[in-house]
């Protein structure tokens, strides 16, 4: 792996929030490459005898049933035949869990704000059979370009795409459960691309916080009451996952943070207390996945019901 | 503009699968077909989730639809990815069996000799369905004059034109 970029200022921050030597064992696990990892498409099977056959060892994960990570160097699995037809999609293992956390079922009305390229939103189908319906939002055009792809080559049948600005969407609609995988900083990110964090600085963070704070307040807007909503990124920044989890709990009272159930994943609960700024304490029930930890990619995820 | 397809055009293409292919005609009963200029696609429905699809559809909100089935309804043009939605399985006729070597080859947009296949499933000229490993891995047309097998990929069908 080429030299890993960690920005100062970024340094500076992690060793604020986890203290000099836990920051050091954040630091260097940056800086090692992240096992790739795939996951099985129940719409088309489960039959994984294809990589034994190939010489391509994998291991099941403890949390995740369905999901492997790669333990062979290979390259080119991509490209094989089993993966354009849709039988496995290559995917971080953190950025599956959203989807399994949100739970659909097979009646559900599902909304999946910011879904390109539409991986989640794969899983969202697997898990509902093909069943209920799922509406797949992303804003920018050439991005639904691979969003539609995606799914098409998956199999997905229940599926309405949309391109709205999700800070504004509106099809008139109550939804039973929302996915907000949000557009973020990627901090976690850096183990698979060294450079990352090239064009990091606070006032991106910040700008992308102020990004998040809309569009969770409209995801919340759109859920039925009883309905629930996991909100995630795939970045460590507290600005950008619980003090926009706050901003929602401050504004609506009938926002409740629910626990969650991984077993056999080791995360951290979520912080309360950041930048000398107290947050609410149900904010403790989101989960926090450092790289140093897991060993897989950095993510917050939190599930929040609308009573 | 996306809207529901007719019933007629709807019916005519489950016979077009059903004769063409032998799928049988209920694999769609719980399925809405829509079409978008010439492309007609499939998504599931139930009775709740239909009213959505259809208020969704009034209102002109929507960008793409389930599966596409067929990339041109008018003259059956299948959608190579599409057709992945259907079991190995489920196709009774005009579909061949690939060896790894063949379906590679038909990823690159090769033509490929039907008399090099794996398993036959009574040919005839038009478009035939591929199978590697008991999966669908897209459509072909298939000459039987030639005995040669030509992948509808959209790439493919670029250069043609």
């Amino acid at each position: 792996m080429s030299e890993v970029y960690l920005p100062k200022e970024f340094m500076d921050k992690y060793k604020s929030i986890l203290g000099e030597e836990e920051s050091e064992k954040f630091f260097e696990s940056c800086k090692t490459r992240l096992t790739k990892s795939l996951i099985m498409n129940t719409l088309k099977g489960e039959d994984t005898s294809f990589f034994r056959e190939q010489g391509i060892e994998i291991e099941q994960t403890k949390f995740l049933e369905k999901a492997y990570f790669i333990k062979s160097e290979v390259s080119g699995l991509g490209n094989t035949i089993e993966q354009n037809i849709g039988l496995f999609q290559m995917q971080e293992i953190s950025s599956m869990l959203p989807a399994f956390v949100l739970n659909p079922r097979e009646t559900d009305v599902i909304l999946d704000l910011t879904a390109a390229p539409g991986n989640k939103t794969g899983i969202l189908a697997q898990i509902m059979n093909n069943k209920g319906l799922i509406i797949a939002n992303d804003v920018d055009k050439d991005r639904l370009k691979t969003l539609k792809f995606t799914l098409k080559r998956l199999g997905v049948t229940n599926t309405v795409i949309t391109c709205q600005d999700g800070c504004k969407f509106d099809l008139g609609l109550r939804f039973d459960k929302i996915l907000l995988d949000a557009p973020c900083s990627c901090e976690g990110m850096v183990r698979k691309k060294a450079d990352s964090l090239k064009g990091w600085s606070t006032r991106d963070v910040s700008g992308k916080a102020e990004l998040q704070k809309k569009l969770i307040e409209k995801s919340f807007s759109l859920l039925k009451i009883g309905g629930t909503l996991v909100y995630s990124t795939c970045t460590l920044s507290p600005e950008e996952n619980e003090e926009v989890v706050d901003y929602l709990l401050k504004k609506n009272t009938n926002a409740k943070i629910e626990e969650i159930s991984i077993p056999g994943l080791v995360h951290d609960k979520g912080i309360i207390e950041f930048n000398k700024k107290k947050l609410n304490p149900e904010i403790k029930k989101a989960i926090r996945i450092w790289p140093h930890k897991s060993d897989i990619e950095g993510f917050f995820i939190c599930k929040i019901k609308k009573e | 503009m996306t809207k529901l397809l007719d019933t007629k055009t709807r019916e005519k293409l489950i016979n077009y699968l059903n004769s063409r292919f032998g799928i049988e005609k209920d694999f769609f009963r719980d399925y809405l077909f829509t079409i978008s200029g010439h492309s007609v696609s499939i998504i599931s429905q139930s009775r709740e989730t239909r009213k959505i699809i259809e208020q969704l559809l009034y209102r002109n909100y929507v960008n793409g639809f389930g599966i596409e089935l067929f990339s041109n309804f008018k003259d059956y043009t299948p959608s190579s990815l599409g057709f992945g939605l259907f079991k190995a399985g489920e196709i009774m006729h005009n579909s061949v069996t690939f060896s790894r070597e063949q379906a590679n080859d038909y990823f690159k947009g090769k033509d490929i000799s039907s008399k090099d296949a794996i398993k036959i499933n009574t040919l005839s000229s038009g478009y035939i369905i591929c199978i590697f490993n008991s999966q669908i891995i897209g459509t072909a047309n298939f000459d039987k004059q030639s005995q040669m097998i030509k992948p509808n990929l959209s790439f493919v069908n670029t250069k043609i034109k």
